[in-house]
């Protein structure tokens, strides 16, 4: 088989060993790479999940690329990482993009998975079968930024690409991402905190060797032909103004979250619009290696945060701006070099200091839980010092921001609970909850927690194809199929935003046979992403994940929106508990969320059928 | 219907992203007899600025422009296979955008 | 016969992104391989703006030709630079010399290469695979006029605009 590396590293930290394992044909073929690999061996390596303290040695932290890293596949230059989240407690997941896969690859290898603890900081070299672990002490405590550019000067070439942590990991931040050249993040789950507990500051990698494809010739034709469609109309949404176009066409919608999920429309949008962006602040657009679309946008901000450059996107754009009140794109700019910098993930933090700017306002916080800031929506200054505070876990609101919005809201209390708007802790994309309720559904279901990238499911909201403002039995087929789909597009691992480039699940079938030699159709990958979904639902159900755990926020159903166009949208109880019976019967899972032992066996997980599986 | 005067059963026009270069303008305010549908409406728009309008939400082959473009109307969103259903009233608001981006 | 005016590949620094595209079908274009280590075309960036495509630029009186202590590189009519691979040693003189650094050492070989402009095919990949067209196939001569194109554009929308 081609396109695989065909094994990967296995590093044990505490004692700073090195094997190596093997990945053979039918681990191929079942899990496909990425987000199957993932859910696979962290199943299979950690048996006794709900006992095992994220932070501790314990946790297993597993990253990897998929069959299409190194080769010139259409926007596939992608690698996963995977723990037992600390922001959640269960299934934790993050993809990011660049040239850092590729580089993995060329190296000659598909993953690597870390266990223990290192007693120093350390960082992992991969340069072709050279393996080491090196002392980080001159760069912990470092920015990724900076972190970046000494590991490449301390190995003496610029060739190599660098994952690392900021210091909001090395605090272990719940909210801590990894970040690769500069601008990509494995953003969600809080893994940069892992690593940090890892005594892990980065990784560098460095290839040599040639990805072998199985057709070469093959593959360059269709590569030629997917990336012209990429041209196309279905992508000039991300060429041009990149996602921050979602500003207005959501403002327009009435589910453009702003001040913390209290409105739908944000009065200030035309301001921190993705056409003003682009007029004002942008001023690059770059590409990811492999991608022929290129998103990116690299903005560069004025005045009081002159010299501040960062990549801005639309959730990251969202959740620091319209959903703090915030109408600056000076500030956002430099709200997002604070988070890419330190490393955090910029929609939790956005979204858990819109918590924090609420209960400031209701008077749950004070002066004095705050340390002094006056954590008003739509202040500038306070948003920055929030930021910063929480990265470097610095005073009271430091160390209360930097747990996440679920377990902030459990410390303070006071009724915050109620508009700490997270689904299984993971805090909630930039996606209205009640004017989009299928999108709704589909990020209370998800294996990570509230999801905006598992399913696609707001899709049929913003198409007109049901009543966006209701939900029905009918919805859980949707979200269902979506994330089946999702499950092969996250395991190959292509870009979402290709999504209208393909026409169907045969041509990612086709472009997986071109690459592996591996015979596949659209069918067969199809049921690989629904074998994969379950395998992570089952180290959820492990972690005690069921019914109540996929419900959206209190918010969704108590608090009707005010704003004049969805003007009293709420989700009803009884609709919600009917949609999601509908996605269980899809799913062939009880009605408590568990899967059948008949479904899991019809999948081919005997170990899952056993373990977790239940009768009907 | 007459799309350049401002007068009796209007209906505002709002655009956005490259709507708004197409129109060279943020909103506008056309006139409409009622019951005319959103498909003569956008036809006629086309024609009035010298583009194929139509073409931006209804491919060659016929099929809607989904994964491009998005038409509002009064905060609904219109199913683009039914624009010649959807018939548009004075006070009613349309709004041409790019379709939504992003993972959702 | 070549034309006097040599056609080059020349890159927009507008418009390439950094992709690295043409890395990879170089790659394949080459040696039949995807492997950007063995691209004859590189891709640099420099954060957190500059990013750009640079290949061999067709010099007159090319001074890696004069660096190379065996002869081993000869420049053709069309301005492709022509590596005898039985005399190259991999010493790298010329890697040294070239202004832009284009002349790589090939990692299974241990000889140079350079950009031979897809001679077999007739065109090069690169410039056939660039999404965003940043890559151009001309003479100095067209992309000179192209640059005046540009800047008498933007001076006219300058004019227009007061």
């Amino acid at each position: 088989m081609k396109g695989y590396a065909g094994k990967y590293l296995i590093i044990d930290l505490t004692r700073g060993k090195t094997s190596v394992g093997r990945v053979d044909e039918s681990f191929a073929l079942n899990y496909i790479g990425g987000y199957g690999f993932g859910a696979r061996t962290l199943y299979d390596m950690m048996p006794k999940p709900a006992e095992v303290d994220p932070f501790s040695p314990e946790n297993v932290l597993i990253w990897w690329t998929g069959p299409l890293a190194g080769t010139i596949s259409t926007a596939g230059n992608k690698y996963a990482v995977f723990a037992k989240s600390p922001l959640t407690g269960i299934f934790g997941f993050g993809i990011s993009s660049g040239l850092f896969a590729s580089e993995f690859k060329s190296a000659g290898w598909d993953g690597v998975v870390f266990t223990g603890r290192s007693e120093k900081p350390v960082y992992l070299t991969i340069d072709d079968e050279n393996i080491e672990l090196r002392s980080a002490s001159s760069i912990w405590g470092r920015t990724t930024w900076e972190t970046e550019e000494m590991i490449k000067e301390e190995l003496g070439d610029e060739s190599f690409t660098v994952a690392s942590i900021g210091p909001a990991g090395e605090r272990m931040v719940r909210l801590a991402n990894i970040t690769n050249e500069r601008n990509r993040q494995v953003g969600r789950c809080g893994l940069g905190a892992v690593m940090g507990s890892k005594n892990l500051k980065a990784v560098a990698a460095r290839g040599t060797k040639d990805v072998e494809v199985f057709d070469t010739e093959g593959l360059v034709k269709f590569i030629a032909e997917l990336n012209e469609r990429c041209q196309g109309s279905a992508t000039e949404k991300y060429r041009v103004y990149g996602t921050p176009a979602n500003i207005l066409v959501h403002n327009k919608l009435g589910c453009l979250p702003s001040y913390n999920f209290q409105r739908g429309t944000f009065e200030y949008a035309e301001e921190v619009s993705g056409e003003m962006m682009l007029k004002t602040h942008v001023k690059k657009i770059v590409a990811c290696a492999g991608c022929p679309i290129a998103c990116d946008h690299v903005n560069q901000a004025r005045e009081d945060y002159a010299g501040t450059v960062s990549s801005v996107d639309y959730e990251s754009l969202e959740l620091l701006g319209p959903n703090c009140g915030i109408r600056s794109l000076d500030t956002i700019t430099k709200a997002v070099e604070i988070c890419d910098t330190l490393g955090v993930d910029t929609i939790s933090a956005g979204n858990v200091i819109g918590w924090a700017m609420e209960c400031f306002e209701k008077g749950i916080l004070t002066k004095d839980d705050t340390d002094g800031v006056e954590l008003r929506f739509g202040s500038n200054e306070a948003l920055l010092e929030a930021l910063r505070r929480m990265c470097l876990k610095e005073g009271r609101l430091g160390m209360l921001l930097s747990e996440g919005v679920r377990r902030a809201s459990q410390i303070v209390g006071k009724g915050s609970e109620r508009f700490a708007v997270h689904c299984k802790g993971l805090e909630w994309a930039a996606y209205e909850l009640r004017s989009l309720q299928t999108s709704t559904l589909g990020f209370a279901v998800s294996n990570r927690g509230a999801d905006y990238l598992r399913s696609g499911s707001y899709q049929v909201d913003v198409k007109g194809k049901v009543d966006r403002l209701r939900l029905d039995k009918s919805r859980g087929k949707i979200v269902y199929d979506g994330e089946n789909q999702y499950a092969v597009i996250d395991s190959l691992i292509i870009c979402k935003f290709t999504r209208g480039v393909f026409k169907s699940m045969d041509e990612l079938a086709k472009l997986y046979t071109l690459v592996t030699g591996l015979s596949m159709t659209g069918e067969q990958i199809l049921k690989a992403g629904e074998r994969i979904h379950n395998v992570a639902r089952c180290f959820n159900v492990k972690c005690g994940v069921t019914r109540k755990d996929d419900y959206p926020p209190p918010r969704a159903f108590e608090d009707p929106l005010p704003d004049d166009i969805v003007k009293g949208a709420v989700i009803r109880r009884e609709e919600y508990d009917e949609a999601l019976d509908g996605y269980y019967e899809c799913r062939g899972w009880n009605r408590d969320g568990v899967p059948l032992k008949s479904k899991l066996l019809e999948l081919g997980l005997t170990k899952e059928a056993e373990e977790v599986g239940v009768e009907a | 219907m007459n799309i350049l005067t401002g007068a009796l059963n209007e209906v505002e026009l709002e655009l956005v992203g490259r709507f708004r270069e197409l129109f060279k303008r943020r909103s506008m305010r056309i006139s409409i007899e009622p019951g005319t549908s959103l498909l003569e409406i956008v036809t006629e728009l086309g024609r009035a600025i010298g583009v194929d309008l139509r073409s931006e939400f209804i491919g060659p082959d016929g099929k809607p422009m989904e994964e491009s473009s998005l038409i509002i109307v009064n905060g609904r969103v219109v199913d683009l296979t039914r624009m010649s259903e959807q018939f548009i009233k004075p006070g009613d608001r349309i709004v041409l955008a790019p379709s939504v981006a992003g993972g959702g | 016969m070549e034309s006097r005016l040599r056609k080059i590949i020349v890159c927009d620094p507008d418009k390439c992104n950094g992709c690295r595209i043409c890395e990879y079908i170089c790659s394949f274009a080459s040696e039949g391989v995807l492997n950007i280590k063995k691209s004859r075309i590189r891709v640099v960036r420099i954060e957190p703006f500059l990013n750009l495509a640079v290949t061999c630029r067709k010099c007159e009186d090319p001074p890696c030709v004069k660096a190379c202590p065996r002869d081993a590189l000869t420049q053709k009519p069309s301005g492709i630079i022509v590596v005898d691979e039985n005399k190259c040693n991999g010493c790298g003189w010329c890697v040294e010399t070239c202004p832009f650094g284009v002349i790589r050492l090939h990692l299974d070989k241990r000889k140079i290469i350079i950009c031979d402009y897809c001679e077999k095919h007739g065109y090069p990949r690169c410039v056939e695979y660039c999404p965003k067209e940043a890559l151009k196939y001309v003479t100095l001569d067209q992309a000179a006029r192209e640059l005046s194109k540009k800047a008498v554009q933007t001076l006219m929308q300058e004019l227009a605009v007061k």
